[in-house]
């Protein structure tokens, strides 16, 4: 029997059938609601980046694991990194102590953050302020959403009762 | 300037062929020099090859 074995980089994965993943990034726009105690809003801060952790990790083992591509998984590496940045906790912080709710913290922070590195000279840098955009929209509380809508249907529901 | 930010150390915007000044602080600074040193001397864990592609 002939056999013949041809290498190459495969072009394409194939063909996938699934469930489709709509990619709609969000805007870095915040909901208007009412700010916790610094604690609770930095709590909500820690789980947020707990849960944009679990999702940048699953993205980069998934993305290591096809052949040749460490070096584009690398960059859910950085944006890990970025993700427990000291200096943008500190600004989140900053910002929750004074009465702002953490996602308000967190846009200012990140705007902070990326005009610094959007105005250095070197493209190469000043593109990384994208990252950091990237990872805040990652980091973004979404709980904050159902707790605004929980207030207004509990704050109507109580209105009618009067 | 603290080297745990990556944003900071960015920020620094420091390229091939520059020097930097480290400088370390605290209980283990002797062990963080010493790490900081190996990772330059290391080429930052980078390959030679994906070295050139970026020249």
């Amino acid at each position: 029997m002939m056999e013949k074995t041809l290498k190459g980089i495969p072009a394409s994965d194939g063909i996938a059938i699934g469930p489709a993943f709509c990619y709609m990034p969000a805007k870095l726009t915040v909901p208007v609601c009412a700010a916790g105690t610094v604690d609770e809003e930095m709590a909500r801060f820690d789980s947020a980046r707990e849960r944009a952790r679990v999702e940048l990790q699953s993205l980069f083992e998934a993305i290591e694991k096809r052949a040749g591509k460490k070096e584009e998984a690398s960059i859910f590496e950085a944006h890990q990194e970025m993700l427990s940045d000291p200096v943008l906790e500190g600004k989140v912080r900053a910002e929750v102590e004074v009465g702002q709710t953490v996602e308000e913290a967190l846009v200012k922070a990140t705007e902070e953050v990326a005009s610094l590195l959007a105005g250095m000279n070197d493209e190469l840098f000043a593109a990384r302020a994208l990252d950091v955009k990237d990872v805040s929209r990652r980091i973004l509380p979404r709980p904050c959403w159902w707790m605004c809508l929980l207030k207004i249907l509990i704050s109507s529901a109580s209105a009618q009762m009067t | 300037m603290d080297a745990k930010s990556i944003i900071m150390v960015l920020t620094l915007g420091v390229m091939k062929d520059h020097q930097v000044l480290v400088k370390t602080d605290g209980i283990d600074s002797d062990a963080a020099l010493d790490a900081l040193k190996s990772l330059i001397e290391n080429n930052f864990g980078e390959r030679l090859s994906s070295l050139q592609r970026d020249e």
